[in-house]
Order: C-alpha cells, then sequence, then structure tokens
C-alpha cells in the first residue's frame, strides 16, 4: 500500500500493447503480401514489374572501343580516332527553339535554318519527341562551349571521329567510316572487325535523376581497343603517285588515272593511286564514283600489255623459237572480222622481241596461233587471271575471262593482244611482277601486319607464291621488255642511268550498252626497274586520254613515279640486260 | 523495480537478513525454500515478514549503493557512448577514405584518359603537319621543286653484286679514298 502524495507507476495494460503490435504486424504483413502481389504481376508483355523495376534502376551503358589506327609502312598515321561528343535535343524541354537554334549554329558553324527542324516539338511526327540529332562527331572545344551555354534541351554524348590527317592520299584505299563508326569502304570497311575492336559496358544502380547509387550495382568491363593496321603504303610514294597521276590526266585531257607501285619480290603495294580522288574526311561531299578503288574493284580490257603473257606462254612452251622471223602485215582477217596493228606498215620480218617491242597485233596474234587455245587459256589462268588476287581488299574484281568452251572464233586473237578479256590493274601489274620476280608469281598485298592494344607487333604472313613460267622465261621476257623501252614504243619510259623493262598498252573501250568497241581508248604503261634486279613495278593507267596510245600518254606517268620512287627509295642501277635477237640484228 | 521505484512504493525499511538466514534451494518436493540447515517445517507469515525485513538494505547503506550503482551506469553509459563513437567515427573514416581513394583512382583514370587523348590529337596534329601534300606546297610558294634528274655516281670497277657478309666492290673502291682523306 503506497502512502498519500507518493507517485505511482503503472505498467500499461498488456493488450494495449498487444493491438498496437497486432496492427503493426498486420500493417506490415499487408504491405509485404502488397509487395509479392505487385512482384509477381506481369505485363501484358509478360514481364514481371520487378523486371521493370531492376531496368529502371539499373543501367547499362556502352562504354565503346577505340577503333585502330591505320598506318604506312613507316608508322605515319593515315587514320586516326579523335575523341567527339554528339549533340541532342530534347524538343519538349527546349524553351526559345529559335534563339536556341542560333546559338547553336554559330557555335557549329552551321545555318540557324538546318539546326531548327531538331529543336522543334512537332505534333504531326509520329517519331519519338524527345530526342533529335543536333550534330555528330563535333569536336571536343566546340562541345565544351555549347555545354557552358547550358541551353534547357541540349545535351552532349561523347563519340569518336575518325580523322584522315594526309587527306586525300590514298583515299579510296583507306576507305572511310560512317556516323557511328563502322567502316563503310576500303580497308576501314575489309578489317572493320580488326579495326573496331570490342565495346565494353558499364552496369550501374541509379536513382530516378540517374545519379549513380553509391553502394549499388557497379560492374564495368572495360572496352578493347582496335588493333592498329600497319599498311604497305608509303605514304610519301603514295602522295608522289597521286600527284604525277592528277597532273597526267590534267595534262592528257583522260577521265581518270591509276598508279601502281609493287615490291615484286614481296608483293607488297607500296603505292595504289586512283585519281581523281576525294578527302575522305568530307567523303558524303564528293560523288560516289570517286569512292572507288578502281585499281582493285573495276576490271578493263588491258590492251597491249597483255602480250607478256602470250609472249611468256610461247618462250614457256617453245612454240616460237627467239630468232625465229615471221612476215608480219598490219591487218589480218580472222572469223569474219579484221585486225589491224596500230599502224599501217607493210609487211615486215619481225622476231618474238620485234613483235613485243613494236607492239604487233597481228604479230601477236600469228604466235598464239602457234601456241592454240587451250595452252592460251591455260596460261592466262596461271598468271591469274579470273580470279582475285586475294589482296584482301573488300569488292576485289576477280576481272573477266570466258571460259574455254565460250571462245568464239576470234578469241584466241582478240585475248593475244589484250581484247576480249578483262583484268583488273593489279591483277595486270602482278602479271608483271612475275616476270620481275623471275617466273614467280606473289600474291600482292597491302597489309604488312597489326599492332594489338598491347603494342605487340603482328606481321602478315608472307604472301603465298607460285611459280607460272621458268626463271629462263622471265629473263628472256626481261629482255624484251628492256628491248621495248630502249628501242620500242616505251621511250618515254626511259630514265638516265637506269634501264627500265616495260610494255605499252593501249585498249578499246566496249560500249557499256551494247556490243563492240567505242572510240574511247585506255592507254597504259607497266613495267620495273632496274631491268636486271627489279625493285619495283609501276603501273601507270590512263583512262579516255586524248592520246590514246599508252606509250605516250601514260609512258611519262610511269617515269614521273620511277623518277621518284628511285629518289625515295635509293633504287641502285643495275646491269644492262642484253638485247633479245630482234630483225634488225639479225644476220 | 529501480531502487527510487522501490522506495516509493515500499517506504518500510526492511531488516537486514543475519547470520545463515538465507533462503535455500527447494527441496526435493518442490515445495519451495526452506532453511538450509535445519529440517522444520516452514515459518509463519510473521516470521517471513521479519526474515523479508532483515533481508532489505538499511536505510544508512542504501545511498552508498545506489551511488554506486550509478556510478556503474554512468560508466557503462561512456563507455558504450565511447565505443559507438569510436565504432562509427572509424567506419565514416574508412568509408571517406575509400571514398576519397576512390575519388583519387577517378581522378587519375580522368587524367589519363585525357593524356591518352591529348596524345591522339598530338598524334594527328603531327601527321596533319607532316602530311606530304602540305609540305610539298609549303615548298612550292617557296619556289622549291623536286631535282630534274636522277644523277648516279658511279665508282669505277667491276660492277658486280658482293656475297653477303663482303663488302661491295664500290666500297672496296672507295677506301684508299677515304682513307687518304684527312
Amino acid at each position: 500500500m503506497s502512502r498519500p502524495g507518493a507517485v505511482v507507476l503503472r505498467r500499461p495494460p498488456a493488450h494495449r500493447l498487444l493491438t498496437l503490435l497486432l496492427t503493426m504486424g498486420l500493417a506490415l504483413f499487408a504491405i509485404v503480401v502488397r509487395l509479392v502481389l505487385i512482384q509477381r504481376t506481369r505485363t501484358p508483355d509478360g514481364r514481371a514489374l520487378r523486371v521493370y523495376g531492376y531496368d529502371q534502376r539499373v543501367q547499362p551503358i556502352e562504354l565503346p572501343a577505340w577503333r585502330g589506327r591505320i598506318l604506312d609502312r613507316n608508322g605515319e598515321p593515315l587514320a586516326v580516332s579523335l575523341e567527339a561528343r554528339d549533340v541532342y535535343a530534347d524538343p519538349r524541354s527546349v524553351r526559345d527553339p529559335t534563339g536556341t537554334a542560333e546559338r547553336l549554329a554559330r557555335a557549329l558553324d552551321l545555318r540557324a535554318r538546318d539546326v531548327l527542324p531538331a529543336l522543334l516539338d512537332d505534333p504531326r511526327d509520329p517519331g519519338d519527341d524527345t530526342f533529335a540529332w543536333v550534330a555528330r562527331h563535333v569536336d571536343t572545344e566546340v562541345a565544351e562551349r555549347i555545354e557552358a551555354m547550358a541551353l534547357p534541351g541540349i545535351g552532349l554524348l561523347p563519340s569518336s571521329r575518325r580523322s584522315y590527317p594526309a587527306r586525300s592520299v590514298a583515299a579510296q584505299v583507306l576507305g572511310f567510316v560512317g556516323t557511328d563508326g563502322i567502316g563503310l569502304a576500303g580497308l576501314e570497311a575489309g578489317y572493320d572487325d580488326l579495326l573496331a575492336g570490342t565495346p565494353g559496358e558499364r552496369i550501374q544502380e541509379t536513382d530516378p535523376l540517374g545519379r549513380p547509387i553509391a553502394g549499388g550495382v557497379s560492374i564495368v568491363r572495360p572496352p578493347v581497343p582496335g588493333s592498329d593496321l600497319v599498311t604497305t603504303l608509303d605514304r610519301a610514294l603514295q602522295f608522289a603517285a597521286e600527284e604525277a597521276c592528277a597532273e597526267a590526266v590534267r595534262t592528257n585531257g583522260a577521265k581518270g588515272g591509276i598508279v601502281i607501285v609493287m615490291r615484286p619480290s614481296t608483293g607488297e603495294v607500296l603505292a595504289m593511286a586512283v585519281c581523281p580522288s576525294f578527302d575522305p574526311n568530307r567523303f558524303d561531299e564528293f560523288d560516289e564514283e570517286r569512292w572507288r578503288n578502281r585499281a582493285v574493284t573495276d576490271a578493263f580490257e588491258p590492251g597491249s600489255v597483255n602480250k607478256v603473257i602470250t609472249a611468256s606462254a610461247a618462250i614457256e612452251e617453245g612454240v616460237v623459237p627467239l630468232d625465229r622471223e615471221f612476215v608480219v602485215p598490219d591487218e589480218m582477217r580472222i572469223g569474219g572480222f579484221t585486225i589491224h596493228d596500230a599502224h599501217p606498215h607493210p609487211p615486215e620480218r619481225m622476231t618474238l622481241a620485234d613483235i613485243v617491242a613494236r607492239s604487233s597485233n597481228i604479230g601477236a596474234v600469228e604466235v598464239a596461233q602457234l601456241l592454240g587455245e587451250e595452252r592460251m587459256a591455260a596460261y592466262l589462268s596461271r598468271f591469274g587471271y579470273g580470279r582475285p588476287t586475294g589482296v584482301g581488299f573488300p569488292g576485289e574484281s576477280p576481272g573477266l575471262v570466258p571460259p574455254l568452251d565460250q571462245w568464239s572464233a576470234t578469241s584466241l586473237a582478240t585475248m593475244a593482244y589484250g581484247q576480249g578479256l578483262a583484268v583488273t590493274p593489279l591483277q595486270m601489274a602482278a602479271v608483271y611482277a612475275t616476270i620481275a620476280n623471275g617466273g614467280v608469281w606473289v600474291r600482292p598485298r597491302l597489309v604488312a601486319g597489326t599492332v594489338g592494344p598491347d603494342g605487340t607487333y603482328t606481321p602478315a604472313p608472307p604472301s603465298p607464291r607460285r611459280r607460272v613460267v621458268s626463271e629462263g622465261t622471265a629473263a628472256t621476257l626481261t629482255q624484251m621488255l628492256a628491248y621495248a623501252v630502249d628501242d620500242g614504243t616505251g621511250t618515254l619510259a626511259q630514265i638516265p642511268g637506269f634501264q627500265v623493262a616495260g610494255k605499252t598498252g593501249t585498249a578499246r573501250k566496249p560500249y557499256e550498252d551494247r556490243p563492240g568497241y567505242s572510240d574511247r581508248h585506255v592507254a597504259s604503261f607497266i613495267g620495273f626497274l632496274p631491268a636486271s634486279r627489279p625493285e619495283v613495278v609501276i603501273a601507270a593507267i590512263l583512262d579516255e586520254p586524248e592520246t590514246v596510245y599508252g606509250g605516250v600518254a601514260a609512258a611519262p606517268l610511269f617515269q614521273e613515279v620511277a623518277r621518284y620512287a628511285i629518289r625515295h627509295l635509293g633504287i641502285a642501277p643495275g646491269r644492262p640486260v642484253p638485247a633479245p635477237p630482234h630483225a634488225s640484228g639479225l644476220p | 523495480m529501480s531502487a527510487p521505484a522501490r522506495a516509493l512504493v515500499d517506504p518500510v525499511p526492511t531488516p537486514r537478513p543475519t547470520g545463515r538466514g538465507r533462503p535455500g534451494r527447494p527441496d526435493a518436493s518442490g515445495r519451495g525454500p526452506g532453511p538450509r540447515t535445519s529440517g522444520r517445517a516452514p515459518a509463519p507469515a510473521t516470521a517471513r515478514r521479519a526474515a523479508r525485513a532483515a533481508r532489505a538494505p538499511s536505510a544508512a547503506a542504501r545511498p552508498a549503493r545506489d551511488a554506486r550503482a550509478r556510478r556503474g551506469r554512468l560508466a557503462f553509459a561512456v563507455l558504450a557512448t565511447a565505443v559507438a563513437f569510436l565504432a562509427v567515427t572509424g567506419v565514416v573514416a574508412l568509408n571517406a577514405l575509400v571514398a576519397q581513394e576512390g575519388f583519387r583512382i577517378e581522378a587519375l583514370e580522368r587524367r589519363i584518359d585525357g593524356l591518352a587523348e591529348a596524345y591522339r590529337v598530338r598524334t594527328e596534329e603531327a601527321a596533319r603537319l607532316s602530311a606530304p601534300r602540305r609540305i610539298a606546297a609549303w615548298a612550292r610558294r617557296h619556289g622549291m621543286r623536286l631535282p630534274d634528274e636522277v644523277h648516279i655516281l658511279h665508282v669505277p670497277g667491276p660492277d658486280r653484286a658482293a656475297p653477303v657478309g663482303e663488302p661491295h666492290l664500290s666500297q672496296l673502291a672507295l677506301k684508299p679514298i677515304v682513307e687518304g682523306a684527312p
């Protein structure tokens, strides 16, 4: 019993506590039940809401991989990737579209009227009205200026841009990449997998405002950069070839030109110039015709440069003694058609060397007739006609050689002097490289190796090679080709102090829409130097020059490129090769 | 029940238990405690009250014990607070260190990225500046041109390739000239 005035503390009644506990327990249970129900609820597309919730919280962000560089044989960059930003707009958040467009246009060096459509929320447009690109691949400096403007509704995303610092040099070989960084042409397309690398991924849990939640899910899979591609091209020689080609095209009023410089022993392509060229930094401003690497993708009727195969086959098969004299008229009738030499002349005595040096069509036909269709077809195939060289360039043409069973009465005759079949300039250059290489065909190549992300250089495997004609046949052909430059149709290709071996070609172009030949021509000169110890093979081709003859239009182009190659590569003159048996020298 | 509360509801002093009068364990029959040393019957109610009174602390001893208890509780509270404070401070400090290192790593990564980008930009700039077209244009503007002819100087002597590892004949021909030079 307590005393009066004392404070008595009593325990709360147990039933109240129990009631409160039960109420809280029930509320908690209800929440748990509701939570489970929501978690298990499936949307019409069959996905649980928790999956949606996870997707909202956890955002996978792709980490783009740096695209590898393309280098020349000396490590000079021909294509590199630089950091950039993409500018986008959320039209619904843009407050003053006109003012924003003007400010953006000033920063981006664009016209405001070109920018404005991306900023307008067009209710008629059924597409996404929350996102529109304003500009892609913007320089980081420009992007920083735009960011500093803090324009409502304008955002920036990280990206990269491809730069070709040498501009038009080797443009058709390098190709270019599209807006999304995927190779669209040339080596960029052919080696896209190697150059692109593997994108990484950052999986991060974020709050509703997109801010990372500390301690939340955070997984980073770093990207693997692409490998560098080391080409066989020599940037300086490539530029010289392009300059010479452009000048020859201008001088001869030609439609275009092609120059290929190869090392015959390895098959390395040191230069592959196609003119007119384009700047791959602004490829969309040029006609698509200029994008093509016509040295590899286009086939043309080679004309007289093909006589080297006819002569090789005849020597290898022993059907024509070198001192045998043919009586060669200036025209011949075959299968109802009349075949002419380039210039009218009375019947002349010519050896095989003379036929090559003077580029006699009729003489070549006479030799081919001794050879026969089967052997002619076999040698065309052995020299690589009718199939791609395997240089590793996308879209390489195999050329066009009719199957033997489809040859007409004139096929053997026309093919003997390079009409009625089509080859790529690279295939033709490879034929001359075979002669220069002692009769061994070596697959041309544009890639010297790769440099992995860890900096390890991996050289490309050596080019496959196969013997096509004997060393003796190649040496005899070399003498004939040197004779053609010394005293034949190729005198304009001579270089003082060096002996050049080569052959001119003048081919009529067939109509594109009907059978028969037009009055347009392809002029060419393909040769190598020095004749005794060939260091480089050079093919110079002009499309539709005003002066149609290869010896006049293309030989000087060959000479110009050869002179630069001698200086740049330090080529020493070799010994002179003896002249082959020829009519004026025979007893 | 706390001591003050007990004081409020039970103000009557309880006599201190004397000698061996402590309650014993329950016996085997489970009927409750009994004196350890006697086998007598349970004490009557008056005796129990007396025993309870004897067990209660005396009025003089209670304040001292309360003071000790307060000091003990205070010490416990201080210790617990200190431990909790140290633990929280330690965790926060560790977290701050981790975060600081994280920021440092992030800053270094940003710096690496920045330097890598600067390297790429410089490489591109160098390639652009050394581009043959630019150099050729510059040279042309300054009146330069490529030489017209390739001039080859022939060293006297038979012209043949030297075997691998041996000096070329041209080198042998040059040897006396070079060695004779002042």
